[in-house]
């Protein structure tokens, strides 16, 4: 019932709204795709009660702003007004109207009411037939580290989620509150300290076929709709941000979404369990270890299967192989990568690996800390190489 | 009735305090700005002060908008000033700008309406602005300490905990909004007084215009919901400075904690907004439509209605906080059954303008613009309300399009409205109508500009509160026109001012009853004379002033005979209001409300200067626990101690003032 | 209170459209807006309740027969304080001033009480920043504190005041506004004392 129901209502009219919308979004810029373009079962039932209230707001809106206008038409007075201008209809009321008013507005107050409360019950809830995945999420200033209970696999800024597959988010926070949010997969949860907060969300296969058709057809940049060319799999981007304001790098917490099919999540799976395995020769990978070592990058960062164990900032073990780098922000390139590593603090304000690693002085030219990093423009390249060769 | 006709004499009361800061009588120049209690003057200076901090608050969204216009612009300013910006933009806005604005009027026009000749407590109102002021002061210098606060208007913890944000910043935000929210507290608790008890004779609650019933609403709104804040405030500066746990997780503190004591003042703050607006487009519609309004009982009673129901629905802030599915619902149905009462009001708006004979002068253009946008941004509003799709609007540019269609739309649009309506009130003058639609049109349009667009925004991802974006995203376009909006409404800003000051000075004289208004503030002179009423008026009927001179147009079933008792409060012995033998009493203007608000920012200046004057640890060992509290806020203890000496001295100071008289012919 | 017509008020400007004077008003709207100072404070301390890591717990410190009585004196000084409105209505300044003082001098020793117990506390390891419970605790009934310590200062002033012929029939108001304030600090310890401690036995 309730399906059928929020179909009746919202089926029809809501294709006429979304080809309005398309236009808007067409004819402003092609890759534009955000809620309103969902991609998979929790999204739109969001965007399909959505456009209830839409349907119902708008209605409502022509209606009472057309008879708006036509008051502003038909009774404006135009000329001076003088003692002889006869003055118009005195009444003050009429209680048949109100009545009238107030029961169609609590009429269509409960129109919005009732899809609104079943989907508030269907979002809240997780799927009870089906197998659902869990990721722990922890958000940190100003980047996330996600774990996969079963599977014992850490990573940062990144995700793999198997497509069809209900996934359920575990939230919790290391400082400050933050929020999850995949706008083409749902809605955003805060995360809380002190609170077990938890979110589902799953991408839809057909959804994301059909959209990547979409995307070709329409030519629109398919930067957020593929992983790059040269990725070992297939499967689809989608980006996540941050949505609740935690300071000075909130703007630049951010995150990705890999959906992939199951064959190629299992295979995701093995891949970030192991250890990395470099590209490079065994030389160049000791000089790279040797110029990490110096700069006391393993203090705050892992890299599994050498001696860095450190846990303040993001695993690196399989950093090369992610699409972004400064979470979610900086495409993954060697230079990138290089300046990020140089230079953090250019990059991303106050963030914490510049802070307490990098600067020397704080706002007032006030000496911080004495044993700061500084990275010389070979240990960069170095690095940068090194850390990029770790697929 | 101009001041030569009358004969001044003042009071024989001498008193103690008198001779150092004698009560002011009759006080003239800038003496007379500072000690007066007059509720007219006092209007007037919240009003100057408000549209002071809207210039500040506005520079601050162009430069946001300046920031935006674009992707990845970095160059203009760094995050951490844009976080300052939108911070400041926002507590601004709501706190220093359209809050006073709104108490403006209730100071300048509310007792006009109500036929008062002053509010009960003047010199309270003096220091609810004083307070106002420096208060505001003390907020604003944070940029000169380089220590803007810069954890957003709501300010959610943990992040104003002293581990995210060290510094200053804090205690100024922190300090800086309980000193305001004594101000509004006091403030209203004098006007609500004013209102039950100060009522001309005859003027029964369902004889007192709208405005003046919404600043009643408004009042109690405020005395209600500022405690919320104020205590969520205080437990948030006790973590600071004394560490104690509240929103301390570690310790078992509940940082969602703060989120619902913000809310539950935050959600009845944003109707402490809109209904002092609401009430200005009340009376401003009948008079340009030349007609009653339409459903008086039904406006006040949705008025009164969403008041009450402002204080259920504050989690309507926080679905996105893991509330659970029966809160959340339960919120969201709360939420949308305000919509009713408020669709009430929209009805008897349109209902008012229906058959009327509308005259499109500016406060009309204006009201008009306020029935349409607040409409949009009620639906916006209600958007919200729907709570599965508002995890994905949440902290997204839709619901900054949103509150800016309520808050500039609605209650920003409406308090200019009432600015011109009443402009001849206070000055005399009226604003010029070619430059008032200029503004009006370039608001309008430059407004829709601005924020129509970023529903989109927001539905298609764009979160709010940062301070720069990425190219991919495809916001840029839709950015720019969000700027280009706003550059219009700064030409629109500029133009008004620029009006304001020149017809201040020399506009058009406005003469008696320019808008052939309805209600009795208008019956007596533009601007009114100190003492208001020579007479007080004898209330007959709702809109008094219009059936005084259009008996013509009364409609038969209105109660048109005073009720009895209202005699008894007529009566001028035990009423004191009409002149008798002793003409009219006016009370000296007084140093001690200034003085006092005085004291207590620098109070608070004190606790957020505290961190200079901490000891050193190795001092600190020798010293005990009292004396580095003393060190520490020196400057707070006495600047508490001269407001409560302020206090005092105001407590024991003799009546003062003066009597006017006037010459027996004057005596109508 | 009782009945006293509008010619016993010194100043008919006070007096309004109701028949009732501006300051009696005000107080009364001053102390609804009080409550909801409290009532957020007292939703803190309950939310907090259970909630602490580190001891010492609700149980292992409050002494209920010796918080009985701190709040049993400041009840009876409720009682003084009605006694000392009726003696300056009757104009009876003697009366007043005994019972005046009566109330200021219970209300004190509410105060030594809690004192008292702070100290306790604080030894039994019970600190600002030590627990949630105790800072809500201390923070709500600290509040508490204060406000008895604003009404005992108001009464000595009445007192002191009572002496220069401050205080007289006609200006009874002045002492029925006090006694408003007083009797609500009174209720709202009331309602601390069994949201706070009784509460610990009950549930
Ligand atoms: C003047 C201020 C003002 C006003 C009047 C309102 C009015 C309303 N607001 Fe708004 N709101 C804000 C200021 C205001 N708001 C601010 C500042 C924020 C953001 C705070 C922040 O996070 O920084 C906010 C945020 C906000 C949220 C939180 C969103 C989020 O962060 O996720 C919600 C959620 O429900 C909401 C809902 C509403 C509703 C339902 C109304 C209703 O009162 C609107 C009712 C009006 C109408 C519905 C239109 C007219 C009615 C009719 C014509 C009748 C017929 C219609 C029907 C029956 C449908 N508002
Ligand atoms: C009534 C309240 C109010 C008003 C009137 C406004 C007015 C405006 N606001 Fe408002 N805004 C808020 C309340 C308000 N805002 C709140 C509460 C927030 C949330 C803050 C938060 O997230 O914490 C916010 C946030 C906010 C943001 C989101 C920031 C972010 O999330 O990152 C933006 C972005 O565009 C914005 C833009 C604007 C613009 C362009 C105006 C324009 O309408 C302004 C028009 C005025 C001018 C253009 C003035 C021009 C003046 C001059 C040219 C002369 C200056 C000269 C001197 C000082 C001498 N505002
Ligand atoms: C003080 C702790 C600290 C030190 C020392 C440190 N980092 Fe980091 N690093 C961090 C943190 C925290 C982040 C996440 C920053 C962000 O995105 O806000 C980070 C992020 C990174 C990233 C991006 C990871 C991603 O997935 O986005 C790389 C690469 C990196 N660091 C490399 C290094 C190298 C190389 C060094 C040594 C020269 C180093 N770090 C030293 C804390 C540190
Ligand atoms: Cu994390 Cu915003
Ligand atoms: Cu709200």
């Amino acid at each position: 019932m309730p399906k059928r129901y929020l179909k009746a209502v919202s089926g029809p009219l809501s294709r006429i709204l979304l080809a309005l919308l398309a236009i808007l979004n067409t004819g402003c810029v092609n890759e534009v795709r955000g809620t309103l373009n969902p991609l998979g079962p929790v999204a739109e039932r969001q965007m399909s009660t959505f456009m209830v209230t839409l349907w119902v707001s708008l209605g409502m809106f022509v209606v009472v702003g057309s008879f708006l206008v036509y008051c502003l038409v038909k009774f404006h007075h135009k000329g001076e007004i003088t003692k002889d201008t006869p003055l118009p209809d005195q009444s003050h009321g009429n209680a048949l109207t109100e009545i009238g008013l107030i029961l169609i507005s609590v009429f269509l107050v409960g129109i919005i009411a009732l899809p609104t409360v079943q989907g508030v019950f269907y979002v809240g809830t997780l799927p009870s037939d089906q197998k659902v995945y869990e990721v722990n999420v922890t958000g940190l200033q100003w980047w996330w580290k996600f774990e996969y209970p079963e599977y014992g696999v850490v990573t940062a800024n990144e995700i793999a989620i198997p497509a069809g597959r209900p996934v359920k988010f575990n939230l919790q926070t290391a400082d400050v509150l933050h929020s999850f949010w995949v706008p083409r997969l749902g809605g955003k949860m805060d995360l809380n300290p002190g609170q077990d907060n938890w979110l589902w969300l799953q991408a839809d296969p057909e959804m994301l076929a059909a959209d990547a058709k979409e995307l070709s057809t329409s030519g629109g940049s398919p930067r957020w709709a593929h992983l790059p060319a040269d990725y070992p799999f297939q499967g689809y981007v989608l980006y996540g941000q941050c949505a609740e304001y935690c300071g000075s790098s909130h703007a630049f917490m951010q995150f990705r979404v890999l959906v992939l099919d199951d064959a190629n999540f299992q295979k995701w799976v093995e891949w970030q369990k192991s250890d990395s395995k470099s590209t490079l020769t065994a030389g160049e990978v000791a000089q790279g270890q040797a110029v990490f070592m110096k700069n006391k990058c393993q203090t705050c960062h892992t890299v599994r299967g050498t001696n860095a164990k450190g846990l303040v900032g993001p695993d690196l073990t399989h950093i090369g192989s992610r699409t972004s780098i400064a979470a979610g922000w900086l495409e993954n390139t060697p230079e990138n990568l290089g300046h990020w590593i140089q230079k953090p603090g250019e990059l991303k304000p106050e963030n914490i690996m510049y802070v307490t690693g990098y600067q020397h002085t704080d706002k007032w030219g006030g000496l911080v800390n004495n044993s700061q990093i500084v990275v010389t423009d070979e240990e960069r390249d170095v690095l940068a190489k090194y850390l990029y060769s770790l697929k | 009735m101009s001041s030569e006709e009358m004969h001044i004499e003042p009071a024989p009361e001498k008193g103690f305090f008198d001779n150092i800061f004698p009560r002011q009588v009759e006080p003239k120049g800038l003496i007379g700005w500072l000690t007066t209690i007059d509720h007219k003057r006092i209007g007037i200076l919240y009003g100057v002060t408000a549209l002071f901090w809207f210039l500040v608050g506005g520079l601050e969204a162009l430069m946001i908008r300046i920031q935006l216009h674009t992707s990845d612009f970095r160059g203009f300013i760094s995050a951490e000033t844009y976080n300052s910006l939108f911070t400041m933009h926002g507590t601004t806005m709501i706190f220093l700008v359209v809050m006073p604005l709104a108490v403006a009027f209730f100071n300048y026009v509310m007792p006009l309406q109500i036929g008062a000749r002053d509010v009960a407590f003047p010199r309270m109102n003096a220091f609810s602005y004083w307070m106002f002021l420096f208060a505001s002061i003390l907020l604003n210098i944070s940029w000169f300490f380089g220590e803007a606060p810069h954890m957003s208007w709501v300010g959610y913890a943990p992040i104003t905990e002293i581990q995210y944000t060290p510094g200053m910043a804090g205690e100024f935000w922190i300090i800086g909004l309980q000193l305001l929210g004594v101000a509004s507290i006091v403030g209203s608790l004098n006007f609500i007084t004013t209102i039950i008890n100060m009522r001309a004779p005859g003027m029964t609650f369902m004889r007192m215009p709208v405005f003046s019933w919404m600043t009643l609403v408004t009042g109690f709104l405020i005395i209600l919901a500022f405690p919320a804040i104020t205590i969520c405030l205080a437990e948030l500066m006790f973590d600071r400075l004394f560490g104690t746990n509240f929103f301390q997780a570690a310790a078992g503190g509940l940082p969602i904690l703060w989120q619902h004591l913000f809310w539950v003042f935050g959600h009845p703050e944003v109707y402490i907004l809109i209904l002092p607006p609401m009430g200005m487009v009340s009376e401003i519609l009948p008079v340009f439509s030349r007609r009653p309004l339409f459903g008086y009982p039904l406006i006040v009673g949705s008025g009164i209605a969403i008041g009450l129901m402002g204080f259920t629905v504050w989690s309507h802030h926080m679905f996105t906080s893991g509330l659970g599915n029966i809160a959340t619902a339960a919120f969201a149905l709360t939420t949308m059954a305000i919509a009713v009462p408020t669709g009430v009001k929209i009805f008897n708006w349109i209902g008012t303008l229906y058959k009327g004979q509308l005259i499109m002068a500016t406060p009309m253009l204006f009201s008009l613009g306020f029935i349409y946008q607040f409409m949009m941004g009620g639906f916006s509003g209600l958007m919200h309300a729907n709570a599965v799709h508002d995890l994905q609007q949440h902290d997204s540019y839709f619901i900054v399009a949103h509150f800016h269609y309520v808050l500039i739309g609605g209650a920003l649009f409406g308090t200019f409205a009432g600015l011109y309506y009443w402009f001849p009130k206070v000055t005399g003058r009226k604003l010029d109508e070619k430059f008032g639609k200029f503004v009006f049109w370039f608001l309008f349009v430059g407004f829709n500009l601005t924020f129509f667009p970023m529903h989109w925004l927001g539905l298609n991802g764009m979160p709010r509160r940062i301070y720069t974006y990425s190219p991919n995203m495809g916001w840029d376009t839709i950015n720019m026109v969000c700027t280009f909006g706003a550059l219009l409404m700064a030409v629109a800003v500029v133009v008004f001012f620029w009006d304001l000051f020149r017809t201040a000075k020399s506009g058009q004289v406005a003469g008696f009853d320019p808008w052939d208004a309805r209600t009795v503030e208008w019956s007596i002179p533009n601007p009114p004379p100190v003492y208001n009423f020579k007479d007080t008026p004898q209330v007959k009927c709702l809109d008094d002033f219009w059936y005084a001179k259009y008996p013509e147009t009364m409609v038969h079933d209105e109660d048109e005979t005073m009720h009895p008792s209202d005699y008894v409060a007529a009566d001028p012995a035990v009423h004191g209001h009409s002149h008798d033998d002793h003409g009219i009493h006016m009370p000296g203007g007084s140093w001690f409300p200034m003085f006092a608000a005085l004291g207590f920012c620098i109070g608070g200046f004190g606790i957020v200067m505290h961190g200079f004057f901490i000891p050193d640890p190795v001092a600190a060992k020798s010293m005990s626990t009292l004396s580095i509290l003393l060190r520490e806020y020196w400057l707070a203890i006495l600047g508490g101690l001269m407001g409560v000496a302020s206090v005092f001295a105001w407590a024991m100071e003799p009546i003062g003032g003066y009597n006017i008289h006037f010459k027996e012919e004057d005596n109508k | 209170m009782s009945a006293h017509g509008s010619h016993l008020i010194e100043n008919p400007h006070e007096i309004g459209t109701t028949g009732l004077p501006h300051r009696k008003i005000m107080m009364w709207l001053f102390l609804a807006s009080d409550c909801m100072f409290f009532g957020a404070l007292i939703s803190t301390y309950l939310i907090y309740r259970g909630r602490s890591i580190a001891g010492p717990t609700p149980e292992e410190i409050f002494d209920i027969p010796l918080t009985s009585t701190s709040s049993f004196v400041l009840l009876m000084s409720s009682y003084l304080m009605v006694l000392a409105l009726a003696a300056i209505e009757r104009n009876d300044l003697t009366k007043f001033r005994v019972y005046c003082l009566g109330t200021a001098f219970f209300g004190s020793i509410f105060l030594g009480f809690q004192v008292y117990e702070f100290t306790h506390f604080y030894h039994a390891g019970l600190t600002l920043h030590g627990s949630v419970f105790g800072s809500s605790f201390y923070v709500l009934t600290g509040t508490h504190g204060c406000h008895v310590a604003i009404g005992v200062l108001w009464l000595l002033a009445l007192f002191f005041y009572s002496f220069t012929g401050g205080v007289t029939q006609r200006r009874a108001l002045d002492v029925e506004i006090a006694g408003l304030y007083w009797h609500f600090v009174d209720i709202v310890w009331i309602v601390i004392f069994v949201a706070v401690y009784l509460l610990e036995y009950i549930i």
